[in-house]
């Protein structure tokens, strides 16, 4: 076609009067009525037969909406007499289609009203009533403000004309009217007045005084931009602010910054010139309109900026006073005027305090980032104004918003859930009153605000006049406080930590310095000395006491916070330690605090190696070691674990009768074991467990104790299950067939391990401590058929097996392990019956026995076994239904495979492993809906509905698996987006699309399966990792690409 | 085979009329994927003005062959300038977030954009708007995470009103895929609804 040379002979699809560039075809803006849907398809002669292909619920679902699209409305259960055996179907889907089509109605009716104005906009006449509009100078969701010259008196104003969108909208015209009247009648220095209102050509505006200065917003760029250079004064400013009220968030304060020009040598010299020379500053508008302004890091920054927000505190009370809230304070609402006077201006979304509320849909009132927390929720009263002028005024003087996030959700909850940084941590060189007054100003709960906008005014005054201010700084308690009203779950025990704590640092401190004092002393008078020593141990005693107390604190917040989130790694294996990535879901406040805590507690521990405290700081550094492990600082975990074990055994040296000290000391061993476990350091975890279980055995008299009765079958237990912390069924799994496992092992770490001795898994299809990784498995490709082991338990482990002809197999010592596990658990249980944790413990050795089945093949076992480990759980959640973790943990177990891949086929097993993990689907749906803030359940549920999907999958259904592949995949997806650090979520959902893209290739549908394939090797590759787990991913990775490779091939 | 191709083989100029006949629809697309931040801003018609101008420079291509249907290639087209005009207008090139976004994601990103701020377009009040802030982000983020392609089946079928057919022909699936898919996707949308609380 040659036609791109001559675009007049083009045919038009319209020609009117504002942009009829071309000829042709006549055509309006009313919209056509041309039925274009039927007309695209009517030539079609296919579609009927098409028609026979389609889904029959869709071919209603079409009718349907067309006849809603014609204005009928057609009744659900005509349709679904048509097709009787659909009827769930069309139930469900119907209500949703309408819904739909009623949206994309209104949406489609919104867009034309806001086409039809921005062609009336256009067509606003130059002239209204009095009014000459001289140019437009901003606009925003309720109108558009124009430069106008009032005729009559000869006068620039500032005319904002309600948008002729609104004007169809009687709630528009009545909120501007009002907003007009609220304004009209407040008169202050500070206020931009308002003239008049009016109304012509049926566009209504009202006239305000024009101001020629900047909007704060464009001063704080400028000032961020040119760090105390010149701002340079567009003169475009007033009202430009009024932004769509939709919620956006204001990113033009962003954007906008960028497009500052760097100050000309000709503006320099005039601002020189200026700034020489303040007495003819005289010299015309149009030059001052560069302005020189403080460097923002200097005490005159600061003091410019305190007088500005103290003028818009006094203005903003005056205003409250007469009863008109601002309710959307914030920069760009700010005018700066040539001479320094800030002007409130926008008094668009102030309603009087006595009327209805009609702020329009769609609305969303003020610009979020701004907005004090309660009016999140619909409050609002003058503390409101007050909150958001502490957040302008934090900007101010820090250049920064207080609160960055650009999301409208991360923005509530940044602005309800936390109180914005303290300005000083952002420039230090922020006056500490300011930082102070900012901080109360600014805070979550109104009643921790100023009261008034005076007050406020007030302490910014005094702060301007040197004198002290009344706004107290917060002491660590006070924060602490707040943060426990916003997190009182944990927030408490925290707290109780933190005081007792401090108290201890406190008392130790009086006591130690009393103690050295008293020996000094007892060199010269032994008889003051003696007394001394004896406060001084009394002093001692008590913070021992204390630091008893603290201890017990901080092991429920461990317990809390360990069970607000049990690792998603169980949703596979790992049903005994809730020790793992859980931790890195933490919020920052929590880490936060569990980091502070850890400095306190790591203090005494170092502090108190000896003394009479020394067992309980020993047990403290124990806790300590626990919380690294918890935060994921393993090598740092293993360190103090050595410590304290070292500590232990020199107190039980010391101490041979004390039982305690070697239950704890045991305890040291097996925390150190499942941490080696994790780590995949087999060899190191069997010889820690056998070193605890040594200890105890050793001693019968011990085990007269239920206690240390208790640690030894918890010692059995644990290493019962090393293999399943360690997620070592895929170790021995392909290709090495032959030799024991430990000689295996020993060989591979000769082999493979890096000098340095850290890259345990450059050996081959060794992977990391991390279940869920490990059920990654390396191989089988896919042969174009499913195959069975995929969906089932791989094999393993490190307990060998019969069939590896391996002669030193673990396979005994384990069996005998788990077995005296069960038989003392029992006998404990038999003596104390409703210890929950027992019970839990019964269930866990149960478990690790039916780990041991899978690798003897003693499918027998497995089943019996699983079942016994289920029947506790069930007995328990039953009994303490209120307990989320039981339910939690049997969930997870009912989700582990009852067979494994080289078993033969067995439906019974099948059946039974898609009836436990429906079950388990439901326990997480119920958990999920109780507490539909932890993403653990949500990630245990999209670990079972994968699980079943496969299954599913195995048992020939596609459909039904890829459905649920999809349903996982929304969970999956979503935690993978929501926490990116969390390397759990990235695989889980990896692998749920791996799955999902093979089922696809299964049934034919490559494109969707490379998408998805595509999409799990994005998961793959965008997430950060540490080294050795890079590794995995990146054969992770290699073998996904292999595989899109693959199906791209076909 | 395909009645436009042809017309157009024999008079060129009818490509206008043709063009009419799919303009409402287009219309209704470019109104529900045109990027918030711009609406108010840009002019459909300008947006329609362009697309046409790009057609015409193309229809030979169409014309040689006529691979999908007449209005599936129009609408293609006429999205291709959206896009660019979202570029041009959103400086989304300087964005260097914004680009990395775009290159991670699938390209129907703003499909759920598009979607939650029509499903949640609704508000009655202020504070109901505020409160309703946590399930928007809640069913945005649902939107997110539905397979892409069932969001765009049901943008295209609900929001653009395309046909099963020119939905398949739109995203190169077979009919009966994508009616299946369609049936789906209304499925878990029900579902996220419900979940989102916009639905009981």
């Amino acid at each position: 076609m040659s036609d791109f040379e001559q675009p007049d002979s083009l045919p038009s699809p319209r020609c009117d009067a504002k942009f009829g560039s071309a000829a042709g075809v006549s055509a309006t803006w009313v919209p056509t009525q041309l039925n274009v849907t039927s007309v695209a398809q009517s030539p079609d002669l296919s579609v009927m037969n098409l028609t026979a292909q389609r889904n029959p619920v869709d071919a209603l679902a079409d009718e349907f909406a067309t006849r809603l699209r014609n204005g009928e409305s057609p009744s659900i259960d005509g349709f679904v007499q048509r097709l009787p055996e659909q009827e769930a179907a069309i139930r469900a889907l119907f209500p949703s289609i309408a819904i739909m089509e009623r949206i994309s109605e209104n949406d489609h009716a919104q867009n034309q009203v806001v086409q039809q104005a921005i062609r009336l906009t256009d067509s606003i006449p130059d002239v209204l009533g009095d009014f000459r509009i001289v140019r437009e100078i901003g606009r925003g969701g309720m109108g558009i403000v124009y430069e106008a010259v009032q005729q009559s008196l000869g006068r620039s104003v500032a005319l904002k004309v309600v948008s002729p969108l609104a004007a169809g909208s009687d709630n528009q015209v009545l909120r501007f009217r009002r907003e007009a009247e609220a304004a009209a009648r407040l008169h202050h220095t500070n206020i931009v007045p308002v003239f008049g209102i009016g109304e012509a050509h049926g566009i209504h505006f009202f006239a305000m005084q024009l101001i020629d200065g900047v909007p704060l917003s464009e001063f704080i760029q400028s000032t961020r931009t040119e760090g105390g250079g010149t701002i340079q004064d567009q003169g475009r400013s007033q009202h430009d602010s009024s932004r769509p009220a939709t919620g956006e968030v204001d990113d033009a304060n962003f954007t906008a910054a960028t497009q500052v020009e760097p100050p000309t040598a000709v503006q320099l010299f005039r601002s020189l010139q200026q700034d020489q020379n303040d007495a003819a500053a005289a010299c015309g508008r149009a030059e001052s309109r560069i302005k020189v302004l403080p460097r923002p890091t200097s005490p005159d920054h600061f003091r410019k900026v305190a007088a500005m927000v103290r003028d818009v505190a006094s203005a903003l009370s005056y205003a409250h006073q007469h009863g008109v809230l601002h309710r959307d304070i914030k920069p760009s609402n700010l005018l700066l005027d040539q001479e320094d006077c800030v002007w409130i201006t926008d008094f668009g979304l102030a309603r009087h305090e006595d009327h209805e509320d009609v702020t329009r849909t769609g609305d969303l009132v003020g610009t979020l980032r701004y907005m004090a927390p309660e009016q999140f929720g619909g409050q609002t009263d003058s503390r409101s104004d007050t909150c958001s002028l502490g957040l302008t005024l934090f900007e101010l003087l820090t250049l920064t918003p207080a609160c960055t996030e650009t999301r409208h959700g991360l923005v509530i909850r940044a602005r309800t859930e936390s109180p914005p940084p303290a300005p000083r941590s952002i420039n230090p060189s922020i006056p500490v009153d300011l930082d102070t007054i900012v901080q109360k100003a600014a805070a979550i709960a109104p009643g921790d605000r100023y009261q008034t906008a005076v007050a406020l005014a007030d302490d910014l005054q005094r702060f301007l006049d040197d004198r002290p201010i009344s706004a107290r700084r917060m002491r660590w308690h006070e924060r602490l406080r707040r943060w426990g009203r916003r997190n009182p779950a944990i927030a408490a025990l925290s707290t109780t930590a933190a005081i007792l704590l401090v108290a201890v640092a406190v008392t130790f401190a009086v006591g130690q310095r009393r103690a050295q004092t008293a020996q000094g002393e007892a060199q010269r008078a032994q008889q003051g000395a003696l007394a001394a020593l004896s406060v001084a141990e009394t002093e001692r005693t008590r913070a021992a006491g204390n630091l008893n107390l603290a201890i017990e604190a901080f092991e429920q917040i461990i317990d809390r916070i360990a069970s607000r989130g049990v690792s998603p790694s169980l949703a596979v294996t790992d049903g005994d330690e809730e020790v793992s990535l859980s931790e890195t879901v933490l919020t920052d406040g929590d880490v936060a605090l569990l980091e502070s805590l850890l400095h306190f507690f790591d203090r005494f521990a170092s502090e108190n190696d000896s003394g009479t405290t020394q067992a309980d700081s020993v047990a403290a550094r124990k806790k300590v070691g626990d919380i690294q492990q918890r935060l994921g600082r393993f090598d740092e975990a293993a360190a103090t674990y050595l410590r304290s074990r070292q500590a232990y055994a020199k107190l039980v040296t010391e101490n041979p009768d004390n039982s305690e000290y070697v239950i704890a000391q045991a305890d040291i061993l097996n925390e150190m074991g499942i941490s080696a476990s994790r780590r995949a350091e087999i060899d190191e975890a069997i010889q820690l467990h056998t070193a605890a279980r040594l200890l105890l055995e050793n001693d019968q008299r011990l085990l007269t104790t239920e206690a240390a009765r208790f640690e030894l079958a918890r010692t059995f237990t644990l290493y019962g299950s090393i293999g399943q912390r360690a997620g070592l069924w895929t170790l021995f799994t392909k290709g090495r067939r032959g030799g024991s496992p430990s000689s295996r092992l020993r060989e591979e770490r000769s082999t493979f391990r890096s000098p340095t001795g850290r890259h345990r898994w450059d050996r081959p299809g060794h992977v990391p401590s991390h279940p869920e990784i490990a059920g990654v498995r390396p191989g089988p490709q896919y042969d174009g058929e499913a195959r069975r082991d995929q969906y089932r338990r791989p094999e393993t482990s490190f307990a060998g097996g019969p069939n590896r002809g391996g002669g030193d197999s673990r396979i005994p010592e384990i069996k005998q392990s788990c077995q005296s596990a069960i038989r003392l658990l029992n006998e404990l249980i038999a003596d104390v019956p409703d210890n929950t944790t027992y019970r839990l413990w019964l269930a866990r050795a149960y478990r690790a026995e039916s780990d041991l089945g899978h690798s003897s093949r003693d499918k027998n076992l497995t089943t019996a076994s699983l079942q016994l480990a289920v029947t506790e759980l069930e007995r328990l959640t039953t009994e303490h239904p209120d307990i989320p973790e039981l339910q939690y943990e049997l969930a997870d177990m009912l989700c582990l495979p009852l067979s494994t891949n080289t078993d033969p086929a067995d439906s019974e097993a099948d059946a039974q492993s898609i009836t436990n993990v429906e079950r388990a689907v439901d326990l997480c749906e119920n958990l999920t809906t109780a507490y539909p803030n932890s993403q653990e359940y949500q990630s245990l549920l999209g670990t079972a509905l994968s699980r079943l999907a496969g299954l599913r999958l195995v048992a020939g259904n596609v459909e039904s698996a890829t459905e649920l592949w999809h349903n996982a995949l929304y969970l999956q997806r979503s935690l993978a987006e929501r926490f990116p650090a969390v390397t759990i979520y990235q695989i889980a959902c990896a692998q749920s699309l791996q799955q999902l893209a093979e089922a696809e290739h299964r049934t034919g549908l490559d494109s969707l399966a490379r998408d998805h394939l595509d999409e799990a090797i994005a998961v793959v590759q965008q997430t950060e990792l540490p080294e050795d787990v890079a590794r995995f991913m990146d054969r992770f990775a290699d073998r996904l690409q292999k595989r899109r490779t693959d199906i791209s091939d076909k | 085979m395909n009645i436009e191709a042809e017309r157009l083989a024999r008079e060129p100029d009818a490509l206008g009329e043709l063009f009419v006949a799919c303009q409402a629809q287009l219309e209704r697309m470019v109104g529900f994927r045109l990027d918030r931040r711009l609406r108010g801003r840009i002019d459909v018609a300008d947006v329609l003005q362009e697309a046409f101008l790009e057609i015409s420079r193309r229809i030979h291509e169409y014309v040689a062959r006529p691979e999908v249907r007449f209005y599936v290639w129009v609408r293609q087209i006429t999205y291709q300038v959206l896009l660019g005009i979202h570029r041009r207008h959103l400086s989304l090139k300087r964005d260097a977030n914004q680009e990395v976004k775009l290159r991670a994601k699938p390209s129907w990103d703003g499909t759920s954009i598009s979607m939650v701020r029509a499903l949640c377009g609704q508000h009655t009040s202020p504070s109901a708007a505020a409160v309703r802030e946590e399930e928007i982000e809640q069913l945005g983020q649902s939107l997110k995470s539905m397979d892409a392609v069932d969001r765009e089946v049901l943008a295209l079928r609900h929001f653009e009103h395309l046909s099963n057919n020119e939905v398949a022909e739109s995203l190169s699936l077979s009919v009966t895929a994508t009616s299946n898919r369609y049936v789906r996707a209304v499925g878990r949308l029900s579902e996220l609804m419900q979940t989102a609380g916009i639905t009981r």
